[in-house]
């Protein structure tokens, strides 16, 4: 969508043939339209000169190839409605700044891990989260106190991932020992087993609605498990290499996987097919989080960090690049107050956990980076075991909770003497992309 | 439901689709899990019930025939032998790369230049044990290789000049002390020679006074010797005193002699009263040893003495068995005596008479 873009603002672009047959090729290459939304840059171009708006066409000129027309099957629908002198070009979009948040400070260091540590989930209640670690076992710390509650034994090889059930008393984790376990916390054991992978499990994901569990690896294909019968109902071919990441929600696209093959996928559960492919990373998809107020995500790789919208399938460019290999990618969504319109948007913060220990606090709406945090690591460890495996915020989005390679756990909190004064909010607006206000 | 925030940038679907989406997706679960529990599915339903599918058969076909211009055909489940062989072999089918790809929206990936690729080359790795065709390297030739023995063992000048130091220090010091021996020694002679002096000026001193000098002169002498230590240029000059007296040295001299006589004579006396004094007289020379006593010589077994054979006949021939001198027991009619020993010269059984005849006189008397 990059190239469109630029397509899209050039001056230039009605001048030359060459451009028109390119944007045309592009269109065609995006199969579902992209915005049909009044306002969209896409209406520049269909409210030209040399492209009358199809309401305005002779019935000659509708019978021309026009290249915007095989494409857009249902863009008359929009195009009809918006008169040519309110179509004017909007100019390059004018960017709020962002508001200011809160640095953050690392609070608690827990050690405890005999290995890496990979994954961290939060329990719905608030009470305690679980890690999964290198050490094959998954411990579960008590939220307040930090300190150790249970220790789950079963895994063979390093547990991956790890999630807590908002749906019921289960925990649910894998590893590079191709199993996935649930285990009942109402007994700490494991009482089912989903057997299928064929390699390592990297990712795991929960339904939010239904009574599935999606799970991903080395062998590239999705898994969708039906957790109380353990059969693999689905499984969903398309990647071509070892899925690092997936996303579940209750909307269409139901599944989202990212990929070591670059590409990150959002599957339609219905048709068990690919919806869409957003191939826009050059390097492997390590990471991917969904807004909780906002129908969009974002993507973390070895490349940069990447914001998507599902709406239309949307890509929203690049956020500040911390450049650092961002392997894990959390968000906590906040709704900001905008005084000048009198309204609220969804805004918030992400953070990354880097390889090179780097914790990376963005701007959610604007990008910005607006912190980077760095914490020594654990005495009597590498230094090149700094990396961090995964962010998690708990329920509250108060704390924030690291899973580091030197073995520890480490928790942060917003640091009370950080003001805008302090940590003035250093930001000067860049090349819009797709983002409107 | 929990109701989001809809933000007029991204907004999630509406809850209604939210709702239908949810629902029909359980229902897709549902239908699959009851196929994977080995329930059939709807077109496996279909599938099994008795259809009746009526065709008209193209014209282009090659089994065309004018008659039935159309055919029914039924179509029923049929039950397959399970023991039968498959008909068909399994083929794996190559996915289409086509199917699902999508335009790459990334900019082609940068080539590397030389000197990134320089950057990233990695030297591979030199073994000690194994040469390039992986042979083995001999125990000799790695050691020969090995750049441990050719490494100088280098000692720091430090040690050298501490020695050195050290040496230096030590020959200084025993010079030194040569030196300052010698000087005492040469104190000490000094020092026996002013002792011996005065000894002799004691002596002296004690002559003049038998001699019936006065005691002035004497004083004068000792104050003299006393004042100045110069005794000596004293003496000398006392001689010359003496000299003044105009008496010839030689009688002098045998007047000395026979006071010398009588100082010995007078000592004795005056050591024997003192020791009178004392309770101790010349008696009490204790005589320890009045054969002789302080006799030095050692004692001596007296038989290895005159001997005539010499020394090497002391104990007989080597094959005599008479390492005693003397018997163990000796007839001194002791108990010991009348014990029966076998082989004393007589046989079993020769001397029976003989006991009998003692037998008989003990029991006679």
């Amino acid at each position: 969508m990059t190239s469109l873009s630029t397509y899209l603002q050039r001056a230039d672009f009605d001048a030359s043939d060459a451009s028109r047959a390119l944007f045309a090729q592009n269109i065609r290459k995006n199969r579902r339209p992209t915005n049909l939304i009044p306002g969209n840059k896409l209406m520049e171009i269909r409210t030209r000169q040399d492209y009358p708006s199809v309401s305005q066409q002779t019935p000659e000129q509708a019978q021309l190839p026009l290249p915007l027309q095989a494409p857009l099957p249902d863009s008359s629908l929009s195009l009809i409605h918006i008169p040519k002198e309110t179509a004017i070009i909007p100019q390059r979009q004018r960017q709020t700044p962002p508001v200011f948040h809160q640095h953050w400070k690392l609070v608690r260091v827990i050690a405890g891990h005999t290995g890496w540590v990979r994954s961290i989930s939060v329990e719905p209640k608030n009470e305690w989260f679980c890690t999964g670690s290198n050490d094959q076992t998954v411990k579960i710390w008590n939220m307040h106190s930090n300190t150790l509650r249970l220790t789950l034994t079963g895994h063979t090889a390093a547990v991956r991932a790890v999630t807590v059930s908002d749906r019921s008393p289960y925990i649910f984790s894998c590893g590079e020992d191709k199993q996935i376990l649930c285990w009942d916390l109402e007994q700490n054991k494991v009482t089912r087993k989903f057997h299928g992978h064929l390699s390592g499990v990297y990712a795991l994901a929960l339904h939010p609605s239904q009574d599935i569990l999606i799970s991903g690896g080395i062998d590239s294909m999705v898994y969708v498990w039906d957790i109380r019968t353990k059969f693999a109902v689905m499984t969903l071919g398309g990647h071509s290499n070892a899925i690092t990441s997936l996303h579940a929600q209750n909307n269409d696209p139901q599944i989202v996987s990212g990929s070591e093959d670059t590409t990150i996928r959002l599957w339609d559960l219905r048709s068990q097919s690919t919806f869409h492919t957003f191939t826009h990373h050059k390097k492997g998809v390590r990471s991917l989080a969904a807004h909780p107020f906002q129908f969009t995500f974002a993507s973390g790789g070895a490349d940069n960090v990447k914001k998507y919208a599902f709406t239309d399938t949307q890509y929203l460019g690049n956020i500040d690049p911390i450049h650092s290999i961002v392997n894990s990618l959390c968000i906590r969504g906040e709704l900001e107050s905008d005084r000048e319109t009198n309204t609220r948007r969804a805004g918030g913060i992400l953070v990354g956990g880097c390889d090179n220990g780097d914790i990376g606090f963005w701007d959610w709406r604007t990008g910005y980076l607006f912190q980077t945090l760095r914490s020594p690591v654990q005495p009597g460890s590498l230094d090149v075991e700094a990396g961090i495996y995964a962010t998690q915020f708990d329920k509250t989005g108060n704390t924030l909770i690291s899973a580091h390679a030197d073995k520890t756990i480490r928790v942060y909190i917003e640091n009370e003497e950080s003001t805008p004064e302090v940590h003035p909010v250093q930001w000067t607006p860049k090349e819009a992309h797709f983002t409107r206000r | 439901m929990e109701v989001k925030y809809v933000d007029p940038d991204f907004p999630f679907p509406s809850h209604e689709e939210t709702a239908t989406v949810i629902q029909a997706t359980s229902v897709l679960l549902q239908n699959l899990v009851h196929v994977a529990m080995g329930g059939q599915s709807d077109a496996a339903k279909q599938a099994a019930e008795t259809r009746f599918i009526q065709y008209t058969p193209s014209e282009q076909s090659k089994t065309f025939t004018e008659t039935p211009k159309q055919r029914v055909i039924k179509m029923s489940a049929w039950q397959v032998d399970p023991l039968e062989p498959p008909k068909f072999k399994p083929k794996n089918t190559v996915r289409d790369p086509h199917l699902d790809s999508a335009p790459v929206m990334h900019s082609p990936t940068r080539r590397l230049t030389a000197e990134e690729q320089q950057q990233w080359t990695i030297p591979p790795a030199v073994s000690n044990w194994k040469n390039p065709h992986g042979y083995v390297i001999p125990l000799d030739k790695r050691e020969a290789a090995d750049g441990r023995n050719l490494q100088e063992t280098v000692v720091n000048d430090n040690f050298a000049q501490l020695s050195s130091t050290l040496y230096a220090t030590e020959r200084l010091l025993r010079e030194e002390f040569e030196q300052r021996k010698a000087v005492e020694e040469q104190a000490a002679k000094v020092k026996q020679a002013e002792k011996e002096r005065r000894l002799r000026e004691i002596a002296n001193e004690a002559r003049m006074e038998r001699g019936g000098i006065r005691r002035e002169e004497r004083d004068s002498l000792r104050n003299d010797y006393d004042e100045k230590g110069h005794y000596e240029e004293k003496a000398v000059k006392q001689e010359e005193r003496d000299s003044h007296f105009s008496r010839s040295r030689s009688s002098r001299t045998e007047e000395d002699n026979e006071r010398e006589i009588r100082r010995i004579d007078d000592r004795t006396r005056r050591e024997r009263e003192y020791r009178k004094q004392r309770g101790r007289g010349d008696d009490d020379r204790l005589v320890l040893d009045p054969k002789g006593g302080g006799r030095t010589e050692t004692l001596y077994d007296e038989r290895l003495f005159n001997r005539t054979g010499g020394l090497d006949s002391g104990f007989g021939n080597e094959d005599d068995y008479n390492v005693f001198d003397q018997p163990l027991f000796k007839n001194n009619g002791s108990a010991i005596d009348r014990l029966y020993h076998a082989g004393n010269g007589k046989r079993m059984g020769e001397d029976l008479d003989e006991d009998f005849e003692q037998a008989s006189k003990v029991s006679k008397s």
